[in-house]
């Protein structure tokens, strides 16, 4: 079958010794930022960006992976262990995790959280890979009009089902498109808004701009806040459940990999959604829905389950159209980028073994998380001592050696710090930087299919809507617009968001 | 924490019927201000290049057609702003941020020689770049313990070292160039190494005195 043949490749790349090597270093790292407290996987990942260039692509995008997953895994422990959750799909895990480890079953809370993300990564894989080929096939048949039209439509979606102000998330989308747009014009060669400056001649680097808007600026914005932490002090006890334990969370776990798997697909933060949606089910269906938020393993099964599952497909979208559904795969897609390799839907045929390579390598990372970090557990509890008071030089330096490791220019090193003054005041009246990035990144892809669908069109605008395709997808774009701003609509998405807050 | 979509720092523009917390400076009003200064300044920045024509669009067409839009935006921001108030911005402080961006300067004059006009900066390397970044980090928290940073700092530097410079090869300064003058025959990475070694006996016996000192207490 085509299925397994493709598994087959992938894995034959996934576990070439160096690969093996890296997806293990992106597990470890991940899940070592990941535990940290106020360092999320966005920051992370931009600030290991430059480690990353000396390798090869697929080795380089593995290990980015990794990273991703791996903090994923590590907020929960801290969600767990401290009841602060190390990045934002944690969150929900904090209820009955920390619930539980304050009754002295830390222990079996982290186990059932690796185990039932081991299962959603497991099948959320299986989903990617089936999925891989039909979606791209698809996005074949996509002219340069059409193309615009999902990017936009991708864009508008990643805005409205994100939370926050709809109107600010679109400013900062343009702002991000016209960010992109500095530099040099790839079609004419005239130099744009670089008021004759050389340095940003060729544009504004992808991994300053990310390392300075996340982060510098993160570092800007935890500086303000005194920290609390509240290391759970009983012991955390045996690890793996017992039998009554599984039974009791084989079918959350089921929901929640559901769940997580089909919101995880959907642009914005799916993947945030996801625990959410699946604590609420297991509460609606628990019989007792008063023991919720006493230490619930339900409530830990269901919603670590979601987690995963949608950060796993949150990888679709990315692979398959190259539309970057969230920040963190707007950094991948710019890795891509920086390596040569144009995100869309050729990116499955031009280069096989990255593609399969790098989804045979997430469900060995999802197995190496489990096998790994469960024995590792006391020595992640450790890392939760270290103060942000040291935690921070050591981030401005990273990133600082990082930027100036890939061109050796000084400049980028003061341009990470401008982005992140930006970013902090960005934040500061209202604006959140990660539709900014978005924009970013999809720019430039914008501009050309813009350009080229109105050249075809003998510069006809109404290509956009005579395309069947193209038409479709700006509907669903301002219909889900239009709706987000409704007075009625905008209220119940302001309830739901303001609950996952 | 993490900056992930999923926070939003405030509601909607228009939800906030009722609510003038904020005082003329309101997020709305600085917000829609900050973006119509963004589009005036890419229109200014654009100059006379062409936008071209629908049939073949120019340089400038589509970032003359973002900012436009931007600046729309703007302006509805700063209507709104003005007519129903908004969010009140937070209190935005001044120390952390420039003692964080003074560490990033001081970094960055100091890894390699630079050419300021008439005046060259001295170039360091890693070796000083990164500790003196640490050590100026650290003013931007009101506590500080010289000893905790003095380890990190040796530690991190070392680390960064043979990370960057001796592991994965990349092009960077790790020490002052005249001091391969005191290791004749020997290559720059041989060098490196002996840093680097140099560095962590440092931390380490920095660390002993810490511990040291924590046993006196």
């Amino acid at each position: 079958m085509d299925l397994i043949e493709n598994l087959g490749l992938g894995f034959s790349v996934a576990l070439s010794l160096q690969n093996l090597g890296l997806c293990l270093l992106g597990c470890m790292v991940g899940t070592l930022i990941g535990v940290l407290p106020g360092v999320g996987p966005i920051a992370t990942i931009a600030m290991l960006l430059p480690i990353t260039f000396g390798l090869d692509p697929t080795g380089a995008l593995i290990m980015l992976a990794g990273i991703y997953y791996g903090a994923q895994y590590g907020g929960s422990t801290t969600a767990i262990l401290v009841n602060i959750p190390g990045e934002a799909t944690a969150v929900i895990t904090t209820l009955d995790g920390h619930a539980m480890a304050r009754r002295g079953r830390a222990g079996i809370a982290l186990g059932i959280a690796a185990i039932g993300s081991f299962f959603a990564g497991t099948v959320a894989t299986l989903i990617i890979a089936a999925l891989g080929r039909p979606l791209t096939e698809l996005a074949m048949l996509f002219r340069p009009a059409d193309y615009f039209s999902l990017m936009v439509m991708g864009l508008v979606l990643a805005v409205v089902l994100a939370g926050g102000s709809v109107i600010r998330a679109v400013a900062m989308v343009l702002a991000g498109v016209l960010l992109s747009c500095v530099g040099t014009d790839i079609q004419t060669g005239e130099a744009r808004m670089t008021l004759g400056w050389l340095t940003i001649a060729d544009g504004i680097d992808f991994s300053v701009l990310a390392m300075g808007i996340f982060g510098i600026a993160e570092i800007l914005r935890n500086l303000e806040v005194t920290e609390v932490r509240d290391v759970a002090r009983e012991r955390i006890g045996r690890l793996l459940p017992g039998r009554e334990e599984l039974s009791q969370s084989a079918k959350p776990i089921l929901r929640g990999t559901a769940l997580g798997a089909i919101l995880g697909l959907l642009p914005g933060n799916g993947a945030v959604l996801g625990p959410f949606a699946s604590y609420a089910l297991e509460k609606r269906m628990a019989k007792d829905p008063s023991r919720f938020g006493q230490g619930a393993i339900e409530g830990v099964a269901g919603p670590e389950a979601a987690n995963n599952a949608g950060a796993q497909t949150s990888f679709i979208p990315m692979l398959t159209l190259g539309i970057p559904p969230n920040a963190v795969m707007a950094l991948m897609v710019g890795a891509m980028t920086i390596f040569g390799i144009v995100p869309g839907p050729q990116v499955i045929t031009q280069h096989p073994q990255l593609f399969w390579g790098m989804i045979a390598s997430m469900w060995l990372g999802n197995l190496m998380l489990l096998l790994i970090n469960l024995p590792l557990v006391g020595l992640w509890v450790r890392l939760l001592k270290v103060p942000y008071r040291l935690m921070y030089p050591t981030i401005l330096v990273f990133c600082s050696v990082g930027i100036y490791s890939i061109n050796s220019q000084i400049t980028d090193v003061l341009f990470i710090g401008f982005f992140g003054y930006v970013g902090y005041l960005l934040v500061k009246v209202g604006f959140e930087p990660a539709p900014l990035l978005l924009g970013f990144v999809l720019g430039a892809l914008m501009e050309e299919n813009l350009r080229r669908a109105l050249v075809l069109s003998r510069g006809d605008p109404l290509v956009f809507i005579s395309s069947p395709i193209s038409a479709v997808l700006l509907l669903i774009s301002v219909v889900m617009l239009g709706l987000a701003l409704l007075p009625s609509v905008r209220r119940e998405r302001d309830e739901v968001f303001a609950e996952a807050d | 924490m993490s900056q992930d979509l999923s926070q939003p720092p405030t509601s909607e523009l228009t939800s906030q019927r009722g609510h003038h917390k904020g005082g003329l400076l309101n997020q709305n009003v600085v917000g829609g201000a900050c973006l119509i200064g963004l589009a005036v300044a890419a229109f200014l920045a654009l100059g006379d290049i062409s936008s071209g024509t629908l049939r073949s669009l120019g340089a400038g067409g589509m970032p003359r057609g973002t900012a436009f839009l931007i600046g729309l935006i703007g302006v509805g921001m700063v209507v709104v702003g003005i007519f129903r108030g908004g969010e009140a911005i937070p209190r935005v402080s001044l120390r952390g941020p420039a003692i964080i961006m003074l560490a990033l300067i001081v970094f960055a004059f100091t890894i390699r020689p630079t050419a300021i006009g008439p005046v060259t900066t001295p170039g360091f390397g890693i070796v000083a770049a990164g500790p003196l970044a640490v050590l100026i980090a650290g003013f931007a928290e009101r506590e500080r313990d010289w000893l905790d940073l003095s380890i990190l700092a040796a530690a991190l530097t070392a680390f960064c070292i043979l990370l960057f410079g001796y592991l994965l090869n990349l092009p960077m300064p790790a020490f002052p160039v005249s001091w391969l003058d005191y290791f004749p025959g020997w290559t720059q990475r041989q060098v490196m190494l002996v840093v680097s070694g140099g560095l962590l006996i440092v931390a380490l016996g920095l660390f002993l005195i810490r511990l040291q000192r924590k046993g006196d207490v």
